[in-house]
């Protein structure tokens, strides 16, 4: 119970993340309507209690679209990470580990990668394939997983010379069972910090997609091409835009926290 | 020094290599040819062009051959010419670069300038209310989805209160502006955009100021300093502030490929005629040259970014600038 | 020859705020220090030392409160816990010089800088006489030639060279006490030695009083008039330098003076004293030598002894010079 008052920002952040994969999990549940169900006599309806969150363009209930949407913003950051993080720590642990001209070569490679501005190689991507939501996952996992890398190999660099591993080393121990089970386990505290803050940063990059419309496309709903189509109706639907707008803020408010709360829970 | 200029050139040239090949790899990705886009969007393209279009992607030659010609034409910065409009890619590109470096170079001076104030702030009244405050605000700030901010914004003050002008940089009669109103009326379009773009990035220099004020009041200098008999002033701002702006320099570089990525949404909503608009229009009309142009340029400015922010650190802290004599 | 007062300590005590405790570092510290006196400060780390002579002019950490204490410079009192005053002594009246001189500096401004910077905050000198005075300064600490070394940063010069640029900077105010926390410690034996001359003579020369902490018993031998031996944040012993190394009365300075392998001596095996320093936020009761000391009587477990005098100079915190 102390351990609750004395680590506010891992509790509450923990908590709004739970309540957010608790929605995207029961969502066809909770949700009122389906979120493609067109409803011609209810366009633009400010919030009531029929349409809690009121209606689109099209009547459909922002409500369930909110919800089925935050299936699409979790699973993006979540999937998007992991695959971000596998690389990164593979790369990264060999990069460290073998040292020598391969580093050299990883790490020019990883400072290449990041010279692009994400956004850009992102987007040009997406434009080039189909912007569906499995090609978007793969993209931005492909394009953010150089941070991992770097403090993977940071952490297994300043590890390699410790004595722990050269006595593994002399007893015999092979190269991979090394960096699985002494050098990583080390080093998995920064990168589980690292992949939480990279899920907020991988929702937004889903929202901002989607809200240009190169991400996820209607009718399949998003936060963030809700609140295109509250670009179009600026000034007359508030709805449109608070709604998904406060539910892209929170959920990076709820990641970053739980980051913070990991980040002193580690220390 | 000229060593160590030299020596950052020359790491240059592997990152140049690996720039082109990434964004070779990038074009490549699409399903079918490059030409092939290029006709089925634009049916009127006659077949002498398409095969134009081949002898400029040396889409007949095998892939090496086509990457280095890609290479060779990168360097010459020839991406050669727009799908929507036909006029050289480099030639939109240099219409739209000026607009977006001004507004991103004033946003970064603002963001420098708040950003150090509000760093100080925080180390003077560490763990005070205004020091949560500020915490508190631009992690507000940094958390706000920027296209979330901007319709807020845009719905309050130009829709509601009509104070500003929703898009574009410039009013319908501005060349009959004088000099002032002019200035006045681009003050007025760039209010918004520039405010997201600072308010959201307050949070990385703000912090970084107050975290490396607060070390360097515990280096043994500082004891120093105050064992001398100097005033609180003089020492938080002659010794603590100056040693921690030094890194600042290397902090804006690596925040610059950031503030590119932001240009896109930013100026697709206010409809600013900048190069992020320009690729949020290319990738609308999958205009590939002009995408792979506005990539690799992206990049090109990223690397040249870092590297002036090495050279400008390597200059400013003198133990870099002056070797052990 | 009668020296002046110059300063007295009396009732110094300072204590430290842990993350879950308060510790006392230092507990009644008193001394006094005549002019053109070096009074050498000898202890174990830890013991206090640095603490102690920081509080006289109210320097200290974040977590330091100074608890107690009055300082009487040239017969004007004043209180260590007052920030005001103290701003004015430091520079001014008092000055320090640190050990590892070379952290001690601003990495980013060049020595004359630094040394400039002592002599605005302190103006007896004009602008015009300035440069003249920085000169002169860099000349006095042997940094010849001194318009070179003005323009250089402490990185491009070596430990001993910083140790002289901080002596400058010190001395650019005129202080008349300068306290010097193991100003050599870090450097080789032959620079040393050269700093310790540099500072006899700028004693000499300029009417100087030392305060000087350090490890080194030899180098008190050779550069000290008197003695304080601090141990566990008290003051156990402190007299003469004939009286303290000739006859030392504390257990714990014999024990120390014990340490020191003699060379004309067939040296079997090397003296310690048994046991350790105690943390200072577990302290035994009573004197907080007795678990350490063979002489350990009933009394020295149930009441700390006060400072005992054999003479007008010289005491001991001991029982043993108290036998009632």
């Amino acid at each position: 119970m102390k351990f609750l008052s004395t680590n506010k920002s891992l509790v509450i952040g923990l908590g709004l993340i739970l309540f957010f994969c608790f929605i995207a999990i029961f969502a066809p549940l909770i949700a009122p309507y389906e979120y493609d169900q067109i409803d011609q006599n209810s366009i633009m309806q400010p919030p009531s209690l029929k349409h809690p969150f009121g209606t689109d363009l099209l009547g459909r209930d922002v409500f369930s679209r909110m919800l089925y949407g935050s299936r699409i913003s979790l699973s993006v950051g979540i999937i998007a990470v992991g695959i971000a993080t596998i690389i990164g720590v593979v790369v990264g642990a060999i990069s460290g580990y073998y040292g020598g001209f391969l580093d050299w070569l990883i790490s020019t490679f990883i400072n290449i990668m990041l010279c692009f501005p994400v956004f850009f190689l992102i987007l040009s991507v997406v434009a080039l394939l189909e912007p569906n939501i499995f090609n978007i996952m793969v993209v931005i996992g492909l394009t953010s997983w150089m941070g991992q890398a770097r403090l993977v190999r940071a952490e297994i660099l300043s590890l390699k010379e410790r004595d722990f591993i050269l006595a593994a080393k002399a007893l015999g121990a092979s190269d991979g069972r090394i960096i699985l089970l002494h050098l990583l386990p080390n080093a998995i505290g920064p990168v589980i910090v690292s992949a939480v803050l990279g899920i907020a940063s991988a929702i937004l990059v889903e929202s901002g997609l989607s809200f240009l419309g190169i991400g996820i496309q209607p009718p399949i709903p998003s936060w963030g091409n809700i609140l295109n189509e509250a670009k179009s109706s600026l000034g007359l639907a508030w709805w449109l835009s608070f709604f998904p707008g406060i539910a892209i803020f929170l959920t990076i408010i709820a990641f970053n926290l739980f980051a913070e709360g990991l980040k002193k829970y580690l220390k | 020094m000229l060593t160590y200029i030299t020596k950052r050139l020359l790491a240059m040239i592997p990152l140049l290599i690996g720039i082109s090949f990434i964004s070779f790899v990038v074009i490549h990705l699409a399903p079918g040819k490059p030409t092939d886009l290029v006709t089925n969007l634009n049916p009127k393209v006659s077949l002498e062009a398409r095969m134009n279009l081949n002898k400029l992607y040396g889409l007949d030659k095998p892939v090496t051959h086509q990457f280095r010609m890609w290479f060779m034409r990168m360097l010459k910065l020839d991406f050669g010419e727009s799908f929507s409009d036909g006029r050289p890619v480099l030639v939109k590109i240099k219409e739209r670069l000026p607009i977006t470096l001004a507004i991103n170079i004033i946003a970064i001076v603002l963001i420098v300038i708040i950003g150090v104030i509000l760093g100080v702030i925080g180390c003077v009244f560490q763990d005070k209310f205004i020091d949560k405050l500020i915490t508190i605000l631009v992690f507000i700030g940094f958390a706000m989805p920027s296209f979330w901010l901007a319709l807020i914004l845009m719905d309050i003050f130009c829709i509601k209160l009509g104070w500003l002008p929703v898009l574009g940089i410039s009013s319908v009669d501005f060349d009959n502006f004088t000099p002032l109103f002019k200035l006045i009326d681009l003050a007025k379009h760039l209010v918004l955009p520039i405010f997201i773009y600072v308010f959201g990035s307050l949070v990385g220099i703000s912090r970084y100021m107050r975290q490396s004020m607060i070390e360097t009041l515990n280096k043994p200098f500082i004891l120093t300093a105050r064992a001398k008999g100097l005033s609180n002033r003089t020492i938080l701002f002659k010794h603590v502030l100056r040693n921690s702006l030094l890194p600042l320099v290397t902090l804006l570089g690596l925040s610059l490929p950031g503030l590119i990525s932001g240009s896109v949404i930013i100026e697709s909503i206010f409809a600013i005629p900048g190069m992020g608009r320009l690729f949020f229009e290319a990738v609308m009309a999958r205009d590939y040259p002009v995408i792979m142009g506005l990539l690799v340029i992206g990049a090109l400015l990223t690397m040249l970014g870092n590297f002036l922010a090495d050279i400008a650190y390597s200059v400013v802290d003198p133990r870099i600038r002056y070797k052990k004599s | 020859m009668n020296n002046k007062k110059l300063l007295e300590v009396r009732r110094l005590s300072v204590s430290i705020q842990l993350e879950d405790k308060k510790i006392f570092a230092v507990h009644n510290f008193e001394l006094t220090l005549n002019q053109r006196e070096v009074l050498a400060i000898i202890g174990e780390s830890g013991c206090g030392k640095t603490t102690a002579v920081q509080a006289i002019t109210g320097l200290g950490g974040k977590n330091t409160t100074i608890v107690d204490g009055e300082i009487i410079l040239e017969d004007i009192t004043f209180s260590p816990q007052n920030e005001s005053q103290m701003k004015k002594i430091r520079g001014a009246r008092i000055s320090y010089i640190f050990q590892d001189p070379t952290s001690y500096l601003n990495p980013i401004l060049t020595i004359g800088e630094q040394i400039e910077e002592m002599i605005l905050a302190h103006p007896d000198v004009d602008e015009k006489k300035k440069i003249d005075t920085l000169h002169r300064l860099l000349e006095l600490v042997e940094l010849k030639p001194p318009e070179k070394f003005l323009w250089l940063y402490p990185h491009q010069l070596s430990g001993g060279m910083n140790q002289r640029a901080m002596i400058a900077m010190a001395l650019a105010s005129n202080p008349k006490i300068l306290i010097a926390d193991e100003p050599t410690t870090n450097l080789d034996y032959i620079t040393e030695l050269k700093i310790i001359k540099l500072l006899l003579y700028l004693k000499n020369k300029f009417d100087l009083s030392i305060i000087f902490i350090t490890h080194n018993i030899s180098l008190i031998e050779k550069f000290a008039d008197n003695i304080v031996v601090m141990y566990a944040g008290r003051i156990v012993e402190k007299g003469t330098k004939e009286e303290v190394l000739g006859n030392p009365l504390h257990p714990y300075t014999q024990g120390l003076l014990d340490c020191i392998p003699k060379i004309s001596h067939n040296i079997k095996q090397l003296n310690t004293i048994t046991g350790s320093v105690p943390e200072l936020s577990s302290l035994p009761t009573g004197c907080k030598f007795h678990p350490r000391c063979r002489y350990v009587m009933a009394r020295c477990l149930e009441e700390e002894p006060e400072l005992y005098k054999l003479s007008e100079t010289h005491f001991s915190r001991c029982y043993l010079l108290h036998k009632i």
